[in-house]
């Protein structure tokens, strides 16, 4: 499991994609384009850390489901009460 | 129980318009939908009510241990891993009937409600009396304010008999709720949000309007007075308002016998206790 | 569904997180160190010390149930005074103030003190019993849960003598909530009362979901569990989402209270509909949650006491389940009277209406396990039978408010005082019957059956007379002491049923009492047809509980001999010695510790912002919770893992492990409503209207950059543990801490550059929902960098080259404080 080379490789991934976000926002690309690619680029590094660094992937998929359980919960609120906004 | 079918029969005996004009036409107030629905939801409420709960008492009494048949067959063990007792079909009737009662229920409750929201009918004819007057209503701690078109304001809210009045109701401080429970009309007053809700008043009489959310010291008190007047008299009174008149809230501008205090005023009587 | 079942090798686990294994190396000043710390023998039952210590789950139980019983005659008190007052249709009893004060309390006290902690008293005690473990997983965890839950209690009475308590009702809506509208220190008070008592919960669901996933004997897989522990269970998990939701509004609104930030008050933005989201979010979970474990007894009962097996057990609990899911989704029919829109409406008429509907079938599924039964009506049955009766009148009158063109008109009247109260009466009416149901297990004697009869008549005719009028007086406003006039004779009624039912509450608080000693001795089970293992053991049962290792591989409840238990898998590696001779810890003086800390901290905070005696109490409650804890993690306190259990679907991961990330996932739903709470004020505010509040993003992008390398640090930490490397470790982790260090110092200097252009947090709303939720999260960093500054020094001594699991915890919390950054960072610097 101690994949020194992985986890560093995956450092320098998370690192470049940070430096990205902020670029794109320096690019004047269309304001729905840059949100899109600016939140898509976070959430594969979430992705990555917390598969790798927390080992989610090599862990029982159920213990996925249970992050994935409050990650829906907190985003059933967020869009349910926003579209609600008359 | 019988205080429930009571209750039941003294709801039906109101002016609870009939279903067939409930289903016609497309706009309806709060005081035509309601008091229907809330009798239908009543009686079959009160029936599967008592259809259930006897049921229950009569298996109560039929089932209880006497003392003479001791054991059932096939009792459950001290120990044993739990299973089901059987009887899924059974369970699943029930289950359907039920179903079906309240959801025919609420599909109807929906279809009414379609037409509570749809505000107050379009105006085809010319004549200015039937456009519906359009109030916003602004709750303080701890009073109504009436602001008229014209920009006339008032802690009395007085409207005619022969149009249908829009509210827009807001609130300037906390979160209250306007509430005027001759006409069955309720909704929240909402800082910097507005909601709407509107009825037809039909006789001339005068009624409360109350607070029903929590606001403070004031709420117990927090009411005002709707008088509702004559077509005519009222575009006198109407044409005789202006913008500047704007109240404070210890005098009404309203010259009338019933002119109300601003409640805060009022609170003095209480004891205090705590 | 597979059964797992692992044979856990490392049978010595943890409790807490950090504390490791014992070392080998006695002489070690840090084993004085910690010796110093621990209080490891537990006195008997007549002494104070032992309630006072005690971590087993029994007593721990027991202590809920009492106190919960002093919060019900404190509430009760409360009902009485508001009936009172109602006895004549003008205010002429209470001040207006102390009406809407009492109002309040009674609700939050209900509601919150006495409800909950009443059921889980009965869940401490009875599920370790049923699933078959010997104790919960983190059982000093769970006397934190108790005293935390005490404390919170005790700081909420203290309101009342701080100008006085929270007057804006139960839900608390805001903006009546802020100072502006309520000023006294006492309703800060409350609030943070309240928010001690989430903290208490979230440990307690976290240990709770623990120990069912992975603590239950051999053979008894999730679908056989009793229904009372399935109940919990379910309880538990919605209790896990939903307070964390609640959490965030209250953490939210103490700032705006203390911190002066703007939230619920600020032009522009919807900040009252904010509370009502965030609130009923949690407020509907709510009522399932104070409700199941009721539901889940009188299962329990109605099998016991009906001599038959539960009709549709399995539609039961997926009934259950379903309600457990959806409850999520129901909550803004609270809402029907503001401005949400048409669509949203519709929606939630239609997700209310269909988690009416597995009731139907649960109340369904009890009446008919009565039909050809042989129905003894005990006590414990009379309250379940007319627990049963009375909710089904709740869920009746319950569907009128579901369709929304009557809830217009009955909402904020007494039509939904009387539901509820049908409903969550009804809950504590099943309750009751649990209490006498096992009183016989946990005192060891029968309850006066005469005087138990008589209370249930009295506790049912109370019950109907109090609520039932209400019913026909439901015109009377909610929350008012001026109702009409000609309503006078039903609220008369209704308070004559409140002194009835008020009476049938001290009998039965008498009765129990006095059978402590009057009562009959009774054998280990005094209910024929009872099934459940807690009655296949002695009452009261001993300390440990079980005579062997519970298994029900055979089909039936087992005790085998723990040394020679075996199953298919092979044989099951025999506990690993510990220092301890492989005995369990059952005191600690750390969780009472803790909790005082808090309470101090928490009645400090509640006036700090207006100086005074407060800032010094503050700091002393710091300082007191500091050492507290610091002791809670150096005691030695050994826990043991079952060596074979279901472990079904967490079969692969440890007890510690699996705590930390349900914990975790709680976390994630607090920040998630931050963040939820950014996007909806964002959203009616105009989103690109909005003005991001700091003026360049690279302070934020290198603070990503440190963030990100002190993960990848805490990895190659775990790493070096893996490896037996010392140096690695305490390089990985020292790194770790200075860059967290230089993260809070890079926010600092920012924060301050914001304040120098006149940019507080109560600026705008902008301002605020950056510096609460950034600053949220960097208390977050925070508490990391106060674990590893615990770590460091134990990595010198190596405390984690054979046991590298807390590195790896600690790694799972850091990284996910990571995630967190990633996401505020576009939200807040960029976007
Ligand atoms: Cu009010
Ligand atoms: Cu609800």
């Amino acid at each position: 499991m101690a994949n020194t080379k992985l986890y560093t490789v995956i450092y320098v991934v998370l690192f470049v994609f940070a430096t990205a976000q902020v670029a794109i926002e320096g690019m004047s690309l269309g304001f729905e384009l840059a949100v899109g690619l600016i939140i898509g680029l976070s959430v594969v590094k979430a992705v990555l850390v917390a598969g790798y660094y927390q080992h989610l992937f090599t862990e029982p998929r159920s213990v996925t489901y249970v992050v994935l359980s409050g990650l829906l919960t907190a985003l059933a609120l967020t869009f349910a009460a926003s579209y609600s906004i008359t | 129980m019988s205080v429930l079918v009571g209750l039941t029969v003294q709801t039906f005996g109101t002016s609870a318009p009939p279903a067939t004009v409930i289903l016609q036409g497309q706009s309806r107030t709060m005081s035509e939908v309601f008091p229907h629905l809330f009798s239908i939801f009543l009686v079959l409420g009160t029936l599967v009510g008592i259809v259930v709960l006897s049921y229950m008492v009569y298996v109560a009494v039929r089932y209880r241990a006497d003392g003479e048949t001791d054991e059932l067959k096939d009792s459950p063990q001290l120990g044993e891993l739990p299973e089901g007792g059987g009887d899924g079909r059974k369970l699943a009737v029930s289950l359907t009937l039920s179903a079906i009662i309240v959801i025919a229920l609420i599909s109807y409750a929906w279809f009414l409600l379609m037409g509570v929201e749809g505000g107050p009918p379009e105006v085809s004819g010319e004549p200015n009396s039937d456009k519906p007057l359009s109030v916003t209503v602004v709750g303080e701690q701890f009073a109504w304010k009436y602001i008229y078109p014209n920009g006339n304001s008032s802690y009395t809210l007085r409207v005619p008999d022969d149009r249908p009045i829009e509210l827009t109701i807001t609130s300037s401080d906390v979160m209250h709720t306007y509430g005027i429970p001759k006409y069955d009309l309720k909704t929240d007053a909402i800082p910097a949000q507005n909601t709407t809700t509107w009825f037809n008043p039909d006789e001339t009489e005068t009624v409360e309007a109350n607070c029903y959310e929590l606001c403070g010291t004031g709420h117990s008190e927090m009411t005002s007075e709707v008088i509702i007047m004559d077509g005519a008299e009222f575009d006198r009174w109407y044409a005789q308002t202006t913008s500047d008149a704007t109240p404070t809230p210890n005098e009404s501008t309203t010259e009338g016998a019933h002119a109300m205090d601003h409640p805060q005023s009022r609170l003095a009587h209480n004891h205090v206790l705590v | 569904m597979s059964d797992d079942r692992s044979t856990d090798e490392s049978a010595v686990q943890p409790d807490g997180g950090h504390a490791s294994r014992p070392l080998a190396e006695p002489t070690s000043k840090q084993s004085t160190l910690r010796r110093f710390f621990t209080r490891d023998d537990l006195p008997p039952y007549g002494a104070l010390r032992r309630w006072l210590l005690t971590t087993n789950h029994k007593d721990v139980g027991v202590l809920y149930v009492v106190t919960a019983l002093l919060f019900l005659v404190f509430g009760g008190v409360l009902a009485l005074l508001m009936r009172i007052e109602l006895l004549t249709p003008v205010g002429d009893f209470l001040s207006a103030d102390g009406y809407n004060q009492t109002v309040s309390t009674h609700g939050l006290i209900m509601v919150f003190w006495f409800l909950s902690p009443f059921a889980f008293g009965f869940a401490n005690y009875i599920v370790p019993l049923q699933i078959g473990a010997k104790d919960l997983a983190f059982p000093r965890l769970n006397a934190l849960s108790y005293w935390l839950y005490l404390f919170s209690g005790i700081l909420l009475g203290l309101s009342f003598f701080q100008g006085g308590s929270f007057s804006g009702g139960w839900t608390m809506y805001a903006p009546l909530s802020v100072p502006n509208y309520m000023p006294q220190i006492g309703s800060t008070t409350t609030i943070l009362a309240l928010t001690l008592f989430v903290i208490s919960v979230t440990v307690s669901s976290v240990n709770f979901l623990t120990t069912m996933h992975r603590m239950r004997a051999p053979g008894l897989t999730l679908r056989r569990m009793p229904l009372f522990t399935w109940s919990i269970l379910l309880t538990v998990w919605m209790m896990l989402f939903a307070f964390a939701a609640l959490l965030a509004a209250l953490l939210i609104l103490s700032s705006d209270r203390i911190l002066g930030t703007t939230y619920f008050t600020a032009e522009g933005t919807p900040g009252s509909l904010l509370w009502t989201h965030l609130f009923w979010f949690f407020g509907h979970p709510e009522v399932y949650i104070v409700f199941f474990p009721a539901l889940g007894a009188m299962a329990e009962m109605f099998q016991t006491f009906t001599g038959r097996r539960l009709v549709g057990r399995k539609w039961f609990i997926v009934s259950m389940l379903l309600v457990a899911l959806q409850s999520f989704l129901v909550w803004m029919h609270h809402m029907f009277l503001t401005s949400i829109n048409l669509q949203i409406k519709t929606l939630f008429m239609i997700t209310t209406i269909g988690i009416s509907l597995p009731f139907d079938l649960m109340v369904f599924s009890l009446i008919y396990t009565m039909v050809k039964g042989r129905l003894r009506f005990t006590t414990p049955f009379l309250f379940a039978f007319g627990s049963l009766f009375v909710f089904i009148i709740g869920g009746i009158t319950g569907v009128f408010l579901g369709a929304v063109v009557l809830d217009y008109q009955l909402r904020g009247t007494y039509w939904v005082v009387a539901h509820f109260h049908y409903v969550m009466v009804s809950g504590v009416m099943a309750l009751v019957g649990a209490l006498y149901y096992w009183y016989p297990k946990l005192t060891g004697r029968m309850y006066n059956r005469r005087l138990g009869k008589l209370s249930f008549w009295l506790f049912f005719a109370g019950f109907n007379l109090l609520y039932f009028p209400m019913f026909i007086a439901w015109e009377t406003p909610r929350r008012v002491f001026d109702y009409p006039a000609e309503l006078t004779g039903f609220h008369q009624l209704a308070t004559v049923g409140g002194f009835l039912l008020g009476f049938a509450f001290l009998l039965v608080i008498w009765n129990c009492y006095r059978s402590l000693w009057d009562g009959e001795t009774v054998s280990s089970n005094p209910w024929a047809h009872a099934t459940t293992a807690e009655w296949a053991i002695p009452s009261p049962p001993p300390l440990e509980n079980f005579p062997g290792m519970p298994s029900y591989e055979s089909g039936s409840l087992d005790f085998l001999d723990r040394e020679t238990a075996s199953t298919d898998g092979g044989t099951v590696t025999k506990p690993t010695p510990s220092s301890h001779d492989g005995h369990d810890s059952h005191a600690s003086p750390w969780p009472l510790g803790i909790s005082i800390g808090s309470f101090v901290l928490f009645l400090g905070l509640s006036g700090v912002a207006t100086g005074g005696i407060y800032v010094p109490i503050t700091i002393v409650g710091g300082g007191l919770l500091a050492v507290t804890l610091l002791g809670f993690g150096l005691e030695s306190f050994s826990v043991t893992e079952p060596a074979v259990a279901e472990r079904w679907p967490f079969a692969g991961i440890e007890n510690g492990k699996l705590g930390v990330w349900i914990f975790l996932a709680s976390d994630i739903v607090l920040f998630g409503a931050f963040v939820g709470s950014y996007v909806f004020l964002r959203a009616g505010y105009g989103w690109e209207a909005w003005k991001i509040v700091p003026h360049n993003p690279i302070p934020g992008l290198i603070n990503t950059y440190i963030l990100l390398t002190s993960s990848f640090c805490v990895v190659l930490a775990l790493v070096a543990a893996q490896k037996g490397r010392r140096w690695g470790v305490v390089a990985g982790l020292t790194t770790t801490l200075l860059l967290g260090i230089a993260f809070l110092i890079n926010k600092g200097i920012e924060w301050i550059e914001l304040f120098h252009h006149n940019i507080w947090l109560s600026t705008d709303v902008q301002a605020s929902t950056f510096f609460l939720t950034t600053g949220l999260h960097g208390l977050h960093v925070v508490l990391g960098l106060v674990i590893v500054l615990y770590m460091i020094p134990r990595a010198l001594n190596g405390a984690y080259l054979d046991d590298e699991r807390p590195v790896e915890y600690f790694g799972l919390y850091w990284h996910f404080v990571d995630i967190v950054w990633l996401f505020l960072f576009p939200l807040f610097y960029i976007l």
